[in-house]
C-alpha cells in the first residue's frame, strides 16, 4: 500500500537547522491546503490548486482561480511556447495504479482437423488470440496456422512435415520481457508508485496533469505514458517446422533425414510524445521504426536399430547433426519532429535529425556427432550409453570439440524372484546415471577474436570542428581468447521409480548432483586493457548444484463414480560457486546497479546472484549507541547500524578480524535469490461428466532483494516522491522498535545509499495457480450434434497468494543465469478468468 | 515387381549418398569457421584510413563517452571537491557524489571508477594505435605516420596527466604490453610525470604549428599542456621558458594568434568556438546521431523543472556554492583577498527560502561582473532565456542553496542548432569545453613568472585577463542598464611582493576559471588545501539546512588523491595495486 508525500523527520544533530528547512519544505506547504492525508480538516470544501500560470510563474493554494479568464492562456503545446496550466489538487486522492491499469478480456480460439487414410495422415489447426494487456494500450494478438502430415511414399519409406506459420502483433510495448517490463526495470508501475496521490490525472481542461506543478519531484504521469504508446505497433511473422524422409531398408532398422528451420521477420513503429506535464520532460517528438529478420536451420541424420530377441533388446542409434543458430539482419531508424504528429501523415522522409542504425549476425554453426546404445534383459536390467563430440564455431580451432559421455543403468528389482513375495509392490525400478554435458550458451560467437569496431555513440569526433557531424573511429571492442572450451556439467543421480498398492502410489526418488567444471563466464580483467572492450568468456569457476526432486502421485474411487487424482512434486535444490580462477574470490563482470546500489555479489562459497551488502543489526537507538559502536560514516539515531564483520585483508589476502571500523571489508553474503525448496500440488476430481483440478505451486527459502523500498522508504531519494506505509511506521525515539529507519532528509552511507540486508526479503510464497471446472456434454446428446466431443469449462489463474514479501509479486525473475531476484517493481501477477468451449466433430 | 524392388534399392542408395555427401560436409572445419561481421581485426587497421580512424578514437574517449566522471570537465573532481560548487539536486539523487563532496572517498565509489575507466579506456585505444602504427603498411607516408604518433602520444600524456593528479601513480601501460603479455602485472610503483613529460615532448617536437582540421593539437598546444605538466611538479623555470615563447608566438591549430576572446561570455557560446583563446577544446557536436557528442557529462546540470521557459530542464545537479557566489564581492573593483568575502558585511543577498512568487531584491554591492557569466542567480538575465526566478528552477534548495550554473549553457537561440533534442533530456550543447584556454595560460604564467620571473609580467598577465572582464560591453544588462552593481578594476600599483603576488593571481584563477575543473587541483598543487576547504565548509555547512556538508572535513595527506579503485585491488592483488595513504 502506498500513501501520498510524506513530512520528514529531520536528524536530530541537524533539529534545529531543519526547522528553517521545514518552513519551506514542500509538505509544509501542502499541509496548509487541509490535505486530509496530512491531518488537515476532514471535508475540504475550497478547491486547492497546485498549479496555474507557466513554469516559473506559479501561484499556488486556495486563492479562487477564474478559469474561464485562464483558458484564454492555457497551452500544452510547447511548439507555441510556454506551457500555461491550471491543476488542481485532488482532494480525494488518485489512484494511480488504477488509473494505468484496467479488467482485460482475452479470447481464445482453436479450430483443428485430423484424419488420414490408408497411406497418409495429416492435422491442420487454426488458432487465434486477442488478449488485451491489463496496463492501458497494451494488447497482443496472434494467429496461427499449423499443419502436419505424413505419407508412405512405399511401404518402407515416409515423408512428413511439421509447420507452422505464426502472425503476431503488439501494440504498447514498452521495456523488456516482451514488453511487460521485467522486474528490474524502472517502469509505469514504478511511476504509479512514486506519483503523489494529490496530483490529478488531467489538468483543468483535459489536458494531463503532473509534477511540474513544482514540489513534487520527477516521477513522470504514466496515464499519459501509457496513452502515449497508443499507436506503437510491432508485427511478427514466423515460420518454423521440419521435413522428414524415413526409410527403413531391413526390418528394425530406420534411416531418418529431417531439415529444418524457423524464419521470423518483424517491423514496428514507435512515438515519443513531446511531453509538458512533468517536472522533467523531453523536449521533442520523436519517431522510431524498426525491423528485421533472422533464420536458423538444424540438419539430422539417424540410424536406429531396434531388435528383440529372446530377452535381449536392444536399440542403438547412431546419428549426426550441423546447425546454425540465426543469421539475419535489422535495423532502425529515428528522427524528431515532423511537421503534424499525426500517426498517418509520419514517415522516416518526414521527420528531421534522422539516424539510422542496424547490424547483421551470422550466428553461430555447431556439428556434432552422436551414438546411443539401449541394452536390456527381460526388461529388469537395463544399460544405456550415451556418447557425443560436439563442435562449435564459438570456440578456436584448438579447443573447437567436447567430447560427452554417459551411461546409465537400471535394475527392475520388482521383477526378481525374491520380490514376489511383497505385494503392496507392483513396480520398483531402481536407477543410476553418470553423463557430461557440453554448454557452449555464454560464449559470444567472436569470443576467440579481438576486434574492432566503431560507433557513433562510441568512438566519434568533430573532428573538424563542424558543430553538427562527427567523424567516427574505430576501437578495441572485444578482446579474444582462443584458450576458451566447453564447460562440462557432469550430472550423477540415483533414482526410484516405484509403483505401489496396486497401482493406487506412484513415486518417484531422484537424488542427483551436477557440478559444472569450467563454468563459461566473461572473466574481469584489469582497467588497463581498456575497460571497453568486450572480454572474453573463459572457462573460470566449478559450480555444484545438488538436489533432491519427488513425485508422489496417487488416483482412486472415492465413492461410486467420484474419482480423485493428487499428484504432488517437491524439489530441493542447493547451488554453490565453489571454485574461480586465479585464486580470485568473486566475479565482478554481473553487477547491475540500481540507482547507485548494487545488489549481487557471485561470490566462492555461495549460490549465483547471492545478494550482497551490509548486514543490518538494527537500527541506532539513540547517542550512545552511536558512540558504542564501530566507527561508521553518517551514523546518528534511526539509522542503519552496520555489523562490524571484518578488518582490512592481510598478507595473505584474507579478511582480518572486525576492526571496530565499518568499510567495504565489512560487506557480506545476504542471502540467495535460488529457492531451497519448490514443489506443487495437482488434484483432480471427476465426477460422471464433471471434472475439477487444481493446481497450487510454492517456492521457499528464496530471498528477494526488494530494491523499489529504495524509491518508496526513503524521503532523499526522491523528495516530494510517494512513499510507503511503511513509513508511518518508521523509527522516531518513541518508536525504537521500528525496522523502517527514520523518515528524514539525510542520504548517505548510514541512510539509503548502500546495499544492506533491508531490502532483503523472504520470497516465500505458496499460490493457488489454477483452478478448473469442465463438464463434458454425454455421448448420446452429441449423436445428434454429429460431434464427438463436447466440453464446456470455467476456470481461473491466481486466486490467491500466501506470502510474507512486502512487494507486490514474489515471482520475480531475471536474468537466469547472471542476476535474479531483484525487484524494482515487477508487473503484479493478474487473477483472470477463462470461460471455453471444447467441440470435436 | 522386380523394377519396384530396384528402384526401391535406388531410392535408397541415393537417399544415403546425400546423407553422406552432407555429414562430409558439416563435419569439414570449415563449417565452424564462421565470419566475423561488423567489425575488423587489427589488420585491416594499419593502412592510412586505418590509422586516421583508430586516432579518431582516441580523441572521441577525451570526453568519456558519456562516462560523466571520465570528462576533462571535471565538474566533481575539480569543481565541486575544489568549492566551486556543490553536488545539488536532492540528497538520495545520484547520492554517490555525496562522499565526494564531504571528501569521504571509498574505494568502492563507482563515481571513481568511472574515473579511473575513462582515462585508461583512452590510454588503450591511444596504446591501441600506436601499436598498429609500428605495423604500418609501406605506403603510408612517414610524415602521415609521425603525424598519428605526435598526436596519439600527446594524447595519452593528457590520459595519464589527468590520472596522475587525480589518483598519484597509477599502473604505466604503454604499446608494448596487452592482455596475454603480462598487462595485469603491471604494478602503480613508477612515477609518471617523467612518462607524461616524455610523450609531451615528443608531441611538441613533432606536431605541426597549424592543422587543416581544428579539432586536431598542434604544436602549440602541446607546449602549453607540457609548461602546465611541468608547473603541477612546481618546475617553474622549465615552465616559463615555455609559457615566454607561446604567449608572444603561439597559434591555434586554425592558426589564429592567442589572445583572450573580447567578451568573457563568448568564452562559453557555441556559435564562437575555436576561437584565439582556444588553446586545447573538446570539439562538441549537437544532432550528430549521438548526445555522446554533445557534452553528455553535462546533461544533469541544468536548472529544473524549467519548461519551454529555460533550458536543459533536468536536474539541478553542479550548482555553485555560496563561498563561490561571495568570492566575486570586490572592493574598490579588486577582490577581497583578504578572505573576507563571506562575511556578514560582505556575502551576497540570496533568495534562500523564498518562493520564486514571493518579492526579492538582488544584492545591491559592488561585484565582479563575471558572476553573472558563470552562476545563475534570483532576478538576474539567464542569458537569453528570462530572469532566473530562483527557487522554481532549483530542484532543492534547502539541500543545495539558491544557485544554479551558467557556463555552458545554451542560448534560446541556439535552441536545436548548437542544442540536440534527441534524448531523454534536452541538456546537450555543442559547446566546446576548453581544456586549456589562454585565459589559463596567462595565469599559470603569472604564478611561474612570480617564482622565479618579474613581479610586473606577472601583474601584466593578470591585468590582461582582469581587463577582459573589465570590459563593460560584456556586462550583463537588464535592459538599457547593468543588471548588477559591476565594479571591477586591473591592478595599478605594482604588486608588493611574492606573497601578495600570488594571493592576487590564486584569487584571479578561483575567478576566471570556475566551474571549469580547476580549482581542486589548484588548491592541491599549491597546498593550501585543508586550509581554504575547511574554511568554506565552515561557512557552508549551516547554510544547508538538509546537512549535505554538516561535520564534513578535508584531511591532508589523504584526501588530495582520490583511492584506487578497490575492484582493481580485488583482481590484480594488494601486492600489485598499492592503495593510497589514508584509505
Amino acid at each position: 500500500m502506498l500513501i501520498g508525500p510524506g513530512r520528514p523527520l529531520e536528524t536530530l544533530e541537524d533539529a534545529n537547522a531543519a526547522a528553517a528547512a521545514r518552513s519551506v519544505d514542500y509538505a509544509a506547504a501542502l499541509a496548509k491546503f487541509n490535505h486530509p492525508q496530512f491531518g488537515g480538516g476532514a471535508n475540504p470544501v475550497l478547491p486547492v490548486y497546485l498549479k496555474v500560470g507557466s513554469q516559473t510563474g506559479a501561484a499556488v493554494g486556495t486563492t479562487a482561480v477564474d478559469l474561464e479568464a485562464q483558458r484564454l492562456l492555457y497551452n500544452v503545446d510547447p511548439r507555441n511556447g510556454s506551457i500555461y496550466t491550471v491543476i488542481k489538487a485532488n482532494q480525494q486522492g488518485t489512484d494511480w495504479y488504477d488509473a494505468i491499469t484496467r479488467t482485460a478480456p482475452i479470447l481464445r480460439q482453436t479450430l483443428g482437423f485430423n484424419g488420414g487414410g490408408e497411406n497418409s495422415r495429416f492435422y491442420f489447426g487454426l488458432s487465434t488470440q486477442d488478449q488485451k494487456g491489463i496496463l492501458l494500450n497494451n494488447d497482443f494478438k496472434r494467429y496461427a496456422f499449423r499443419a502436419n502430415s505424413e505419407f508412405d511414399v512405399l511401404k518402407n519409406l515416409r515423408f512428413g512435415e511439421n509447420l507452422q506459420f505464426t502472425y503476431r502483433s503488439a501494440l504498447g510495448l514498452s521495456g523488456d520481457g516482451g514488453g511487460i517490463g521485467s522486474a528490474d526495470d524502472e517502469n509505469d508501475i514504478l511511476s504509479a508508485f512514486r506519483m503523489p496521490t494529490i496530483i490529478p490525472v488531467y489538468n483543468e481542461y483535459g489536458g494531463y496533469a503532473g509534477t511540474t506543478a513544482s514540489g513534487f519531484n520527477n516521477p513522470r504521469n504514466p496515464v499519459a505514458g501509457r496513452m502515449g504508446q497508443k499507436d506503437n505497433k510491432i508485427f511478427e511473422g514466423q515460420a518454423f517446422g521440419n521435413l522428414y524422409l524415413e526409410y527403413d531398408p531391413i526390418p528394425g532398422l530406420t534411416l531418418r533425414t529431417s531439415l529444418g528451420g524457423a524464419y521470423r521477420n518483424y517491423a514496428g513503429r514507435s512515438f515519443g510524445r513531446w511531453q509538458y506535464e512533468n517536472s522533467e520532460n523531453n523536449s521533442a517528438f520523436s519517431y522510431n521504426q524498426f525491423n528485421g529478420y533472422s533464420f536458423n536451420w538444424v540438419f539430422t541424420n539417424t540410424a536406429n536399430f531396434k531388435k528383440t530377441f529372446n530377452s535381449h533388446s536392444i536399440d542403438l542409434l547412431v546419428g549426426q547433426e550441423a546447425l546454425n543458430t540465426g543469421a539475419g539482419w535489422n535495423d532502425s531508424q529515428n528522427g524528431l519532429n515532423p511537421f503534424s504528429w499525426d500517426p498517418n501523415y509520419i514517415n522516416i522522409s518526414n521527420v528531421t535529425s534522422v539516424t539510422a542504425n542496424g547490424n547483421q549476425f551470422l550466428g553461430s554453426n555447431f556439428s556434432s556427432l552422436f551414438g546411443r546404445a539401449n541394452y536390456a534383459f527381460k526388461e529388469k536390467y537395463i544399460i544405456s550409453g550415451v556418447i557425443r563430440r560436439d563442435g562449435s564455431s564459438r570456440f578456436g580451432s584448438e579447443n573447437r570439440y567436447g567430447v560427452f559421455p554417459a551411461v546409465s543403468v537400471a535394475w527392475r528389482i520388482s521383477s526378481e524372484e525374491f520380490m514376489q513375495s511383497v505385494p503392496w509392490i507392483s513396480d520398483l525400478k531402481i536407477r543410476g546415471g553418470y553423463g557430461e554435458m557440453g554448454n557452449s550458451n555464454p560464449v559470444d560467437q567472436n569470443n576467440q577474436f579481438s576486434l574492432y569496431g566503431g560507433s557513433i555513440g562510441a568512438s566519434s569526433y568533430d573532428i573538424g570542428g563542424t558543430n553538427t557531424s562527427a567523424q567516427t573511429g574505430f576501437y578495441r571492442t572485444r578482446i579474444g581468447n582462443t584458450a576458451t572450451k566447453w564447460e562440462t556439467a557432469i550430472t550423477s543421480n540415483i533414482g526410484f521409480d516405484g509403483n505401489l498398492f496396486d497401482g493406487k502410489l506412484d513415486l518417484i526418488i531422484d537424488l542427483w548432483k551436477k557440478d559444472t567444471e569450467g563454468l563459461l563466464y566473461s572473466l574481469p580483467i584489469t582497467a588497463t586493457a581498456g575497460p571497453n572492450a568486450a572480454v572474453p568468456s573463459v572457462n573460470v569457476a566449478k559450480m555444484v548444484n545438488q538436489g533432491v526432486d519427488i513425485f508422489l502421485g496417487t488416483k482412486g474411487n472415492i465413492t461410486n463414480g467420484l474419482t480423485y487424482e493428487l499428484n504432488v512434486t517437491g524439489s530441493f535444490l542447493k547451488n554453490e560457486i565453489v571454485e574461480i580462477a586465479g585464486g580470485q574470490k568473486y566475479m565482478t563482470t554481473v553487477n547491475p546497479g540500481y540507482r547507485g546500489i548494487s545488489p549481487i555479489r557471485n561470490q566462492l562459497g555461495y549460490s549465483l546472484s547471492a545478494f550482497y551488502g551490509y548486514q543490518v543489526d538494527g537500527l541506532f537507538s539513540d547517542a550512545a549507541d552511536v558512540a558504542g559502536h564501530a566507527v561508521q560514516a553518517g551514523a546518528a539515531p534511526g539509522r542503519f547500524k552496520y555489523k562490524d564483520i571484518a578488518g582490512p585483508v592481510d598478507a595473505e589476502g584474507n579478511l582480518t578480524g572486525p576492526d571496530g571500523l565499518i568499510d567495504a571489508n565489512d560487506r557480506t553474503y545476504l542471502g540467495s535469490p535460488v529457492p531451497k525448496f519448490t514443489g506443487g500440488i495437482n488434484f483432480i476430481l471427476r465426477f460422471k461428466n464433471f471434472d475439477f483440478e487444481a493446481y497450487m505451486y510454492t517456492s521457499m527459502g528464496n530471498k528477494i532483494f526488494n530494491v523499489s523500498k529504495w524509491f518508496t522508504d526513503f524521503y532523499p531519494s526522491f523528495q516530494g516522491a510517494s512513499i510507503s506505509a511503511r513509513v508511518k511506521d518508521s523509527w522516531s525515539p518513541t518508536n525504537l522498535g521500528a525496522e523502517t529507519p527514520v523518515f528524514e532528509s539525510a542520504s548517505n552511507f548510514s541512510t539509503n545509499t548502500q546495499s544492506n540486508s533491508f531490502y532483503v526479503e523472504d520470497g516465500s510464497y505458496l499460490r493457488l495457480q489454477n483452478v478448473s471446472l469442465g463438464y463434458t456434454i454425454p455421448a448420446v446428446m452429441l449423436d445428434r450434434l454429429h460431434m464427438n466431443r463436447l466440453r464446456i469449462f470455467v476456470a481461473t489463474n491466481n486466486l490467491f497468494t500466501v506470502t510474507k514479501y512486502g512487494g507486490l509479486d514474489p515471482a520475480v525473475g531475471g536474468a537466469a543465469d547472471t542476476n535474479f531476484g531483484i525487484d524494482v517493481g515487477n508487473y503484479p501477477v493478474t487473477r483472470s478468468f477463462t470461460a471455453g468451449l471444447n467441440i470435436g466433430f | 515387381m522386380k523394377m519396384t524392388m530396384k528402384n526401391k534399392i535406388k531410392k535408397g542408395a541415393v537417399g544415403m549418398l546425400v546423407a553422406a555427401l552432407v555429414i562430409t560436409y558439416s563435419c569439414n572445419d570449415s563449417f565452424l569457421e564462421v565470419p566475423v561481421t561488423g567489425q575488423l581485426n587489427e589488420q585491416l587497421l594499419s593502412g592510412r584510413q586505418g590509422l586516421e580512424s583508430s586516432l579518431i578514437a582516441v580523441y572521441s574517449q577525451v570526453n568519456g563517452r558519456g562516462g560523466r566522471m571520465a570528462s576533462p570537465s571535471n565538474w566533481v573532481w575539480g569543481s565541486i571537491r575544489g568549492a566551486d560548487a556543490n553536488k545539488g539536486t536532492d540528497p538520495g539523487d545520484f547520492s554517490d557524489i555525496n562522499p565526494i563532496q564531504r571528501y569521504e572517498s571509498l574505494p568502492t565509489q563507482g563515481v571513481i571508477n568511472e574515473k579511473y575507466n575513462g582515462n585508461f579506456e583512452g590510454i588503450a585505444r591511444a596504446n591501441a594505435t600506436l601499436k598498429v602504427l609500428g605495423k604500418a603498411l609501406e605506403t603510408v607516408p612517414a610524415d602521415f605516420k609521425t603525424g598519428v604518433e605526435a598526436q596519439a602520444k600527446f594524447l595519452r600524456a593528457h590520459f595519464y596527466f589527468e590520472l596522475k593528479r587525480t589518483f598519484g601513480d597509477v599502473p604505466y601501460v604503454d604499446e608494448t604490453v596487452d592482455y596475454g603479455t603480462g598487462i595485469e602485472k603491471v604494478k602503480n610503483d613508477v612515477n609518471l610525470w617523467p612518462k607524461i613529460e616524455a610523450d609531451m615532448t615528443f608531441a611538441l617536437n613533432n606536431l605541426p604549428a597549424t592543422q587543416t582540421q581544428v579539432g586536431r593539437v598542434n604544436k602549440w598546444a602541446a607546449q602549453a599542456y607540457l609548461a602546465k605538466i611541468y608547473m603541477y611538479q612546481n618546475k617553474f623555470a622549465e615552465a616559463k621558458v615555455l609559457f615566454d615563447d607561446l604567449i608572444v608566438n603561439g597559434r591555434t591549430s586554425n592558426n589564429k594568434p592567442y589572445g583572450l576572446v573580447p567578451l568573457f561570455a563568448n568564452v562559453f557560446r557555441g556559435s564562437n568556438d575555436n576561437n584565439e583563446e582556444s588553446i586545447w577544446a573538446y570539439q562538441a557536436a549537437a544532432n550528430t546521431g549521438s548526445v555522446n557528442n554533445a557534452n553528455p557529462e553535462f546533461d544533469l546540470n541544468w536548472p529544473y523543472n524549467t519548461g519551454a521557459d529555460g533550458p536543459g530542464n533536468c536536474c539541478s545537479f553542479f550548482q555553485p556554492t555560496f563561498t563561490m557566489a561571495n568570492s566575486f564581492r570586490t572592493t574598490g573593483g579588486f577582490p577581497l583577498l583578504d578572505e573576507t568575502y563571506n562575511s556578514a558585511a560582505n556575502e551576497l543577498k540570496t533568495d534562500m527560502g523564498l518562493e520564486s512568487s514571493q518579492a526579492f531584491t538582488p544584492d545591491a554591492g559592488p561585484l565582479d561582473p563575471r558572476i553573472d557569466h558563470s552562476i545563475g542567480r534570483r532576478g538576474i538575465p539567464y542569458l537569453d532565456w528570462m530572469d532566473f526566478p530562483g527557487k522554481a528552477w532549483i530542484r532543492n534548495q534547502p539541500n543545495a542553496g539558491p544557485y544554479q550554473t551558467k557556463k555552458f549553457v545554451y542560448y534560446k537561440t541556439d535552441k536545436g542548432s548548437l542544442q540536440d533534442n534527441s534524448s531523454w533530456t534536452p541538456g546537450y550543447t555543442a559547446v566546446n569545453f576548453p581544456i586549456i584556454r589562454f585565459a589559463d595560460v596567462l595565469l599559470l604564467a603569472a604564478e611561474a613568472e612570480i617564482e622565479v620571473g618579474s613581479l610586473a609580467v606577472a601583474q601584466d598577465y593578470v591585468n590582461r585577463v582582469r581587463g577582459r572582464a573589465a570590459n563593460p560591453a560584456g556586462f550583463v544588462m537588464k535592459g538599457a542598464v547593468p543588471a548588477a552593481n559591476y565594479v571591477i578594476n586591473t591592478y595599478a600599483a605594482p604588486f608588493p611582493g611574492k606573497d601578495e603576488a600570488r594571493k592576487i593571481v590564486r584569487f584571479e584563477r578561483k575567478l576566471e576559471l570556475s566551474g571549469e575543473g580547476h580549482r581542486f587541483y589548484d588548491l592541491v598543487r599549491w597546498g593550501t588545501a585543508e586550509q581554504q576547504l575547511d574554511a568554506y565548509l565552515a561557512y557552508e555547512a549551516p547554510r544547508l539546512p538538509l546537512g549535505a556538508l554538516s561535520g564534513a572535513n578535508f584531511t591532508s595527506g589523504q584526501d588530495e588523491l582520490l583511492p584506487l579503485p578497490q575492484n582493481q585491488i580485488d583482481l590484480l592483488g594488494a601486492d600489485v595495486i598499492k592503495q593510497n595513504p589514508g584509505y
